[in-house]
């Protein structure tokens, strides 16, 4: 029975390291690339190791343009789009899981129904919304005359700070709490709010660590809707910089574009280093595996 | 106490939304483009949006916008870029969606007939009729930018393909350099001669073309041999005749052969280039990358419109200069479109560019600065002619690609690719 047992686990982390190669090929891939020249890529002969490894790319690539200020751009949406998105997400779970009133299923299966409709769709809408909001960039009360929040910061983060994933993960998670617990709360005069600000945030580590990391990888990669909102190179986001820095009409310079990519997968890397523990605890007790 | 910090935080994260819509504030620097135009002091803010990446053509149009704006310290211009195909769609898409266009659009042929029978490009013509310096532009910067008898823009440059081809690679193989091919027949021939193998692999190619991703070979080719591809007027395809599969069976050859180096068709990956190559139809583009990477064998190349059959025709993709009808400023946008078209700033793209000089007083100035090129490259621009002016471009070079890579690979004979991509395309269409 021991032996059986044995080999199972044997198998599965076979299993397990081979996947993991896997996925780990094209990161491996990404990173020698971005220390080839470009006659080393472009040769006919594929060679997996640089000749030279050319640290050189990493400074090279990181000259061309204000990386600083697309660093600094796409943190600053990232950070915003995911603080404002945990409190807006946990607070609507928490109603949803929680706080009993007429049409709740309702109003939840009306949520749930954006996480069906493509971001596509929705694109040009929500472009024309953000474009006509009223009193802002020279817009009036009507939304008319101005450009309303195109190439401005708040129309890269008001589209992502709610979401239906969002609130169908944390609902979920909050379901898992005993109704006792509520009638505990109640009984030590605890409102809703408070109930939810004393007893239910304390608990969402996991949570909110997991929605942490799936926002943040969500803005921080997204590339279309950065492109069509911001309009000049003071305001661009990485993922929109590295494509426009490296990729041109005449020639695509590889070593540089995998260096840069290298360097903005960084933070995200960090971040679920820090996270991951929650992360999958999170996701393990939001019933989301598999 | 910890209530209070999530309520502080909170009212922080409310704050930090405040701050950013002010960044989008009426008075703000950078905020939009073609709204905010026009107040009382007659200041009028044009917005540019330009197809293409390349960093030079970025440093030569933000030079050429300085300059302007300092003669007309009244004009603001916001200068933006993107990329070809889908991202340019999509950001055209929204922005014309929203009613926040450009007031100028630096765009492929491929946009013109999309955008113009939407209502989006406006109509030139009457801005052309009273320009001084309408004569002095070449022609087929009018035609390509003229759709169905209205002038939507004019070509700003024309990436005329022309075919390049190695002297001493010639003469290696006891060939003419004075003497480059006319006819398709001497173009294979020509090609067995030059290609050079090692074993099987075919380290050299007498005669280069992607066989991935390329519409434009079978295009021109077709073209040559007589072939229309695409009813204008009906709007319709026409490509499955017996002129393009003829055309399409020539290159079959060529694989048949074993005369090929199989690549993408990517202006980095060309055996031209990397000296692979004693024959391959490119740009003067590439002529300017490979005078300026300083490889030794520059000066072995030479140039010719390339052979011809019914007629001769080269694949030209055009660059337009197009204004937006949602434009509120159509004089000032006209106004900074005549100075793009002045000889000086036209000669300032092609120096930094590689554009065409697009304007006839400027040909023998391009003939001096580039003598080695300069006469055949404009020969053939006589022979460019672009993609299809129909609303559906991007299909017609989908099914022109598919055709011609199904087709290089073995993987259907030449009837069979151009009939199944003439249905696909149909199909696509709901016809």
């Amino acid at each position: 029975m021991r032996s059986k047992r044995k080999l199972k686990n044997v198998l599965v982390i076979i299993l397990l390291t081979i996947l993991c190669i896997i996925f780990l090929i094209p990161l491996f891939l990404m990173i020698l690339t971005s220390l080839k020249s470009m006659p080393e890529i472009m040769a006919s002969k594929f060679v997996l190791f640089p000749e030279k490894a050319l640290f050189s790319n990493y400074i090279e690539a990181m000259q061309r343009g204000n990386w600083l200020g697309y660093f600094g751009n796409s943190f600053f949406v990232t950070a915003l789009t995911v603080l404002i998105s945990l409190i807006l997400n946990s607070m609507a779970g928490y109603g949803f899981a929680r706080i009993p009133f007429r049409g709740r299923n309702t109003l939840f299966f009306f949520a749930l129904t954006g996480m069906m409709v493509p971001t596509q769709v929705t694109m040009i809408p929500v472009f024309i919304n953000l474009k006509s909001f009223p009193l802002v960039g020279g817009n009036d009360l009507f939304g008319n005359g101005g450009t309303g929040m195109i190439n401005t910061y708040a129309g890269l983060i008001l589209p992502y700070i709610a979401g239906a994933f969002g609130v169908f993960l944390c609902r979920q998670f909050y379901m898992n709490f005993p109704a006792s617990l509520d009638d505990a709360a109640k009984i030590d005069g605890c409102s809703r709010l408070t109930a939810y600000f004393r007893i239910y945030l304390p608990l969402s580590k996991p949570i909110l660590a997991t929605l942490a990391v799936l926002k943040a990888s969500q803005t921080w990669n997204d590339y279309m809707w950065p492109l069509i909102m911001i309009n000049n190179d003071e305001k661009m986001t990485i993922q929109v910089a590295v494509i426009s820095k490296f990729v041109t009409e005449v020639n695509t310079q590889w070593n540089l574009l995998m260096a840069a990519t290298a360097m903005i997968i960084l933070p995200l890397l960090i971040l679920f280093l820090f996270t991951q523990k929650y992360f999958v605890e999170g996701i393990v007790t939001t019933g989301m595996k598999g | 106490m910890k209530h209070l910090k999530v309520t502080a935080l909170l009212a922080a994260a409310l704050m930090a939304v405040g701050s950013m819509t002010a960044c989008g504030g009426v008075n703000s620097p950078d905020s939009g483009s073609t709204a905010d135009k026009g107040n009382s002091s007659g200041d009028v803010t044009l917005s540019f949006l330009r197809a293409g990446t390349s960093e030079d053509a970025q440093i030569a149009y933000q030079a050429i916008i300085d300059e302007y704006t300092k003669a007309n310290p009244n004009v603001k211009i916001e200068y933006q870029q993107i990329g070809f195909g889908t991202e340019l769609d999509t950001k055209l898409n929204t922005l014309y969606a929203s009613g926040a266009a450009p007031d100028l659009v630096r765009g492929p042929i491929s946009t013109i007939a999309q955008r113009a029978s939407m209502g989006q490009y406006a109509a030139l013509d009457d801005y052309i009729a009273e320009w001084d310096e309408k004569d002095n532009v070449i022609q087929t910067a009018y035609d390509v930018a003229n759709y169905k008898g209205k002038q939507y823009g004019i070509a700003i440059n024309i990436e005329a393909s022309m075919l390049f081809y190695r002297k001493d690679y010639f003469e290696e193989a006891g060939l003419d350099p004075n003497k480059p091919p006319q006819t398709w027949e001497e173009l294979l021939d020509y090609a067995e001669k030059l290609t050079v193998r090692e074993g099987d692999d075919v380290v050299r190619a007498g005669f280069a073309f992607p066989i991935s991703s390329n519409h434009q070979t079978l295009i021109q080719f077709a073209r040559q041999n007589g072939a229309t591809l695409v009813d204008e007027e009906k709007d319709e395809a026409t490509f499955n005749d017996e002129k393009t599969i003829e055309a399409l069976e020539y290159f079959t050859q060529y694989a048949d052969k074993n005369l090929i180096i199989p690549f993408v068709n990517q202006k980095d990956q060309n055996p031209f280039e990397l000296g692979n190559a004693a024959m391959q139809y490119l740009t003067l583009n590439t002529y300017v990358t490979i005078k300026a990477s300083g490889v030794d064998w520059a000066d072995q190349m030479m140039f010719s419109p390339g052979p011809g059959r019914e007629k001769i025709s080269t694949f030209g993709g055009c660059q337009i200069m197009f204004m937006s009808e949602q434009s509120k400023n159509k004089d000032a946008a006209w106004d900074f479109m005549k100075h793009l078209f002045t000889d000086d700033v036209v000669w300032k793209l092609v120096e930094e560019t590689g554009a065409t000089a697009v304007k006839t007083g400027l040909e023998d100035k391009f003939n001096e600065a580039y003598p080695d090129i300069g006469p055949a490259y404009l020969e053939t621009l006589q022979y460019t002619e672009g993609m299809p002016k129909v609303e559906w471009a991007s299909l017609f070079e989908t099914a022109m690609k598919t055709a011609f890579e199904e087709a290089m690979y073995g993987k259907k004979d030449a009837k069979t690719a151009l009939d199944d991509a003439y249905n696909q395309l149909n199909s696509e269409r709901g016809i």
